[in-house]
């Protein structure tokens, strides 16, 4: 009632009570308001780096897609490694949990299906389907794949693979090498041309959701995969194969502890074919020791013995010190020099030049290096570039023995002539011999003869690395005197091939243990080429240990024999002087 | 001066209502969009969002058309409506919603509107006796039932907008503060008893008591609250870039949209929606001060409370100031009720504002006046 007397009054004071009320209200919800801006401030401007970090790595799954490695083929393009596709099958868990829930039916039909195609119970499928990690299968067969792509089942995915196959086995397992589980090479060309052979992996982030599933649509890409280069090898397969038959054969015939054989086109260094034997399957590298896995071609080395003569003889002969028909006494067999009796195996009286290199005389030999002197014995050596690396692409390569004129001793000229107090290797043997076979040139032996898809990589420069190193006059004479060698009166007459004009040299070295000569441990080579008009190819043989016969001319020069002449019959170069075609029969004679 | 006031008034709380509107209806395609893959269907819950959408605003048209003396007058009828549906989930056996052909719907999101209308009507007519507690024990009768009834949707979040709402409303209609914190002190005990009915309530806050405790299992949804939005940064992410609604967040269509907004809107986003609903609120209350019409002055007020408290509850559980409870976040939640009664609520709060704007000036105060008879 006091209201109405008074209303006037009554409105102020009313709505001053509620203006009041509001701007309590207001004020209450102005420091909620300024509470939850506060909040956010902090959040998401102060503490932003440090969540921000939290939410990369916990929002995104890091997935490598691996890239194709480049396949590796022989000169007449033969594949002889290359990379099979293999397909994991997977369920798709996030997916499985929705179907489960609104669609329970298609599970069925989704097992039943993969039971059939993979032929698993189906029972085992949906025992896997209830377990979180989510793999059905490793390494679908193709049909598998194929069958299971064309059905488009859901909840399930495939993940590609590869895995490196090598089809033809043992054959070139030292030239081609092989990989590990993730691909990458760990010897021969596989390892040195890693790089180029090598697909870079695909990297992409994949959303991940709270449950840890991946959303496979959602996908940032960092990387694209890409296929490896494919590399073309000089090796000719055929070539490869003649090889490796007959140093099986060899190696049945004189159960050594390796055979090593190199075959060279002498002109430009191209390798044609390389092989040890025992050897290893590269699809299976881990059954194998490493002493059978690694290239003994490049990382072995040898006396060369009596094959060092040449090096000797052509350098008297470059100097004009000897010629051809110069006669050195050769003190039949046995000639005390610098406190030292030198032996020969056959003691000879007085021979030519020439006879000293057919007939392999140590004394002999070592009597014209002394006409030469240390220090030009040293420096022709040197030209012949021992004790270096001669820069194969092939990995492990050792560079040799060949100690510098400082560490010679006194007795030292009397071994380095004919081979001792020298370690090379059969890469190294065979660039010497090329020298006479291609005219004086020092070539760079390589593998690869191209890298598709890669026009800047010049593997034309190992073609032409040459090095003029001995004249052509000294070749023509060193020529005449390697004939003599494989002629009836040299020491490989087991190597002639009637109508070629066939060059090399044996050579027989002790194997040194701990810096001492072991009886009966030998090493027996030949190396030697064939000059046509065709092809000039160098080979060179090295017998590690041969049981019983150990001379190069009994045990490695018929290897080289057989090897060549079915070579020759490959290439199908003609006889010289028109000679019929023998080595047709040859063949067969030698089977 | 006056009128422009009352003019910017109307403008403001339209146009933070639409702007609120529209970004709250790209939120919900963003933040739902992952949830309607599981449904095999992405826009499944946008899509439905869109249809309540049109029902909302042709209702909010309709609201403009009215006259408020009639909401008034069976806001009575309205509320006991509501109220009778509040316990048919439970028959249905749904927890809190109630299905009629396609449509779902939640009573519970209605009983908040319907309940601050009834209030209003009812206070309007008592406001000299407020204070005695016969004519008070009939709305808190009814604030015992609507609690009891929540308690059973386990719905922990609407019981204590109502109840706050409940409590600024006595305290707006001149109940004694004394009354009202012996009523807090009530509203306290029968927390603690709802919370001891519920052991996983119990968890919840031992966790938020301890958030260092446990980061990977039951704390896992407050920490990805806060790596969500926080990753936002300055700008966010970009529209639909986020990622926490990928399941790393647990509702993040519904009780975590707020997140989903700091992520991909950045601290410009969630502040600029802070700065959105603070324009509503305060300018709802500001349009509560000017009104002369006492239901609609308590109403204005009731409507601004409680989208005020919505917008608090909700981003304290999101910014792990409160322990986590279901609350939207209106206009941006997922759900057709919720967006529904929001979309009346503003559209009754336009309405007021509008009549307001239309309201003669203080000279014909006296005979306004009137309402206190």
């Amino acid at each position: 009632m006091r209201f109405f007397q008074k209303p006037q009054l009554l409105k102020v004071k009313q709505d001053n009570i509620f203006d009041f009320k509001i701007k309590v209200t207001k004020i209450l919800f102005f420091i909620g308001f300024i509470i939850v801006f506060g909040k956010i401030f902090t959040l998401q401007i102060i503490n932003y780096p440090k969540y921000e970090k939290v939410d990369r790595k916990t929002k995104f799954a890091k997935i490598i897609i691996p890239g194709e490695r480049g396949k590796i083929l022989d000169k007449n393009g033969r594949i002889l490694a290359f990379d099979l596709p293999s397909y994991s099958l997977y369920f798709d868990t996030w997916m499985i949990k929705n179907l489960r829930e609104k669609n329970p039916s298609y599970l069925n039909y989704l097992c039943e299906n993969l039971s059939r195609i993979l032929k698993m119970e189906k029972e085992e499928i949906e025992k896997l389907m209830n377990k979180p990690y989510s793999l059905i299968k490793k390494n679908l067969k193709f049909e598998e794949y194929i069958e299971i792509k064309e059905k488009k089942l859901k909840g399930i995915y495939t993940e590609k693979s590869y895995k490196r196959v090598y089809p033809y086995g043992r054959h070139l397992c030292h030239i081609i090498g092989y990989t590990d589980t993730d691909r990458n090479g760990l010897e021969g060309v596989e390892y040195f041309y890693n790089s180029f052979l090598r697909g870079s992996n695909g990297i992409y982030l994949v959303l991940k959701d709270g449950l840890g599933n991946l959303i496979p649509s959602i996908k940032k890409e960092i990387s694209r995969e890409k296929k490896g280069k494919d590399i073309v090898l000089t090796i000719d397969s055929n070539v490869q194969f003649i090889v490796e038959e007959e140093i099986k054969k060899g190696y049945e015939k004189f159960n050594p502890k390796n055979i090593s054989v190199i075959v060279m086109d002498a002109d430009n260094g191209e390798i044609i074919a390389l092989a040890n034997y025992p050897n290893f399957d590269p699809n299976n590298p881990g059954e194998y020791d490493f002493s059978i896995i690694k290239n003994k071609c490049v990382t072995d080395l040898f006396e060369p013995g009596s094959i060092f003569k040449i090096v000797t003889a052509a350098s008297a002969i470059e100097e004009n010190l000897f010629r051809p028909d110069t006669i050195i006494m050769c003190e039949y067999g046995k000639w005390f020099v610098r406190n030292h009796y030198l032996h020969d195996v056959h003691p000879y009286g007085a021979l030519t030049f020439k006879e000293v290199v057919a007939k392999s005389s140590n004394i002999g030999t070592v009597k014209i290096a002394m006409a030469l002197g240390e220090k030009k014995l040293y420096e022709y050596c040197k030209k012949f570039r021992f004790g270096e690396k001669t820069g194969i692409d092939l990995p492990g390569e050792t560079a040799g023995i060949f100690r510098p004129l400082y560490k010679w001793s006194s007795y030292s000229i009397t071994a380095i002539p004919i081979g001792q107090e020298v370690g090379i290797t059969a890469v190294q043997g065979i660039r010497a011999i090329s020298v006479f076979a291609n005219g004086g040139y020092l070539v760079r032996p390589h593998v690869i003869k191209e890298i598709k898809g890669e026009e800047t990589y010049e593997i034309e420069r190992y073609k032409n690395e040459k090095i003029r190193i001995i004249s052509s006059k000294t070749v023509e004479i060193v020529r005449d005197m390697l004939k003599e060698v494989v002629s009836e009166e040299g020491t490989a007459s087991s190597a002639k091939i009637e109508g070629y004009n066939i060059y090399g040299k044996t050579g027989t070295a002790q194997k040194a243990i701990n810096g001492k000569y072991v009886k009966g441990k030998y090493v027996s080579s030949f190396v030697g080429f064939l000059l046509s008009n065709k092809k000039n190819i160098a080979i060179s043989v090295n017998v590690d240990e041969p049981k019983g016969k150990y001379f190069g001319g009994i045990v490695a020069a018929p290897i080289f024999r057989d090897i060549l002449i079915r070579i020759i019959n490959y290439y199908e170069i003609s006889p010289e002087k028109n000679l019929k075609m023998v080595y047709k029969d040859e063949t067969k004679r030698t089977d | 001066m006056f009128s422009k006031k009352k003019y910017s008034l109307y403008n403001n709380i339209y146009f933070s209502g639409l702007l609120l509107i529209t970004l709250g209806t790209l939120f919900v395609l963003s933040s739902s969009f992952f949830y309607g893959i599981e449904k095999n269907d992405p826009t499944v819950y946008f899509e439905k969002h869109i249809l309540y959408l049109i029902f909302g605003l042709i209702a909010v048209y309709i609201l403009q058309k009215i006259n408020l003396k009639k909401i008034e007058e069976y806001s009575f009828f309205i509320f006991i409506l509501t109220l009778i549906l509040l316990p048919l989930p439970k028959i249905q056996g749904n927890l809190r919603w109630i299905k009629i052909g396609p449509f779902s719907f939640q009573p519970s999101e209605f009983v908040k509107l319907t309940y601050i209308i009834y209030l209003s009507s009812y206070f309007k007519k008592r406001i000299k006796e407020i204070n005695n507690l016969k004519i008070m024990s009939i709305p808190a009768f009814f604030w015992i039932l609507i609690s009891c009834l929540l308690q059973l949707q386990k719905d922990f979040g609407t019981f204590v907008i109502i109840t706050f709402s409940f409590v600024f409303i006595l305290y707006f209609c001149g109940f004694k503060l004394k009354y009202i914190f012996s009523f807090l002190g009530f509203f306290l005990l029968l927390v603690c008893i709802f919370i001891l009915m519920f052991p996983y309530r119990i968890e919840r806050i031992k966790i938020y008591l301890n958030p260092e405790q446990d980061t990977l299992g039951k704390n896992y949804q407050t920490i990805q609250a806060k790596i969500s939005l926080s990753s936002g940064g300055l700008f966010g992410k970009g529209p639909g870039a986020g990622t926490g609604k990928l399941k790393f967040l647990p509702e993040a269509h519904k009780d975590f949209v707020y997140a989903v907004v700091g992520e991909e809107f950045g601290f410009f986003g969630t502040a600029g929606v802070l700065i959105l609903f603070g324009i509503l609120i305060f300018s709802g209350l500001e349009i509560s001060k000017l009104s002369l019409e006492l239901f609609e002055k308590i109403l204005a007020y009731g409507i601004s409370i409680l989208f005020g408290l919505q917008f608090l509850l909700h981003t304290s559980v999101v910014l792990c100031l409160l322990p986590p409870k279901g609350t939207t976040l209106p206009f941006f939640s997922v759900g057709g009720s919720s967006l529904l009664m929001n979309l009346l609520s503003f559209g009754l709060l336009l309405k007021i504002s509008e009549n307001v704007k239309n309201q003669k000036s203080s000279k014909d105060i006296e005979e306004k006046i009137l309402y206190l008879k």
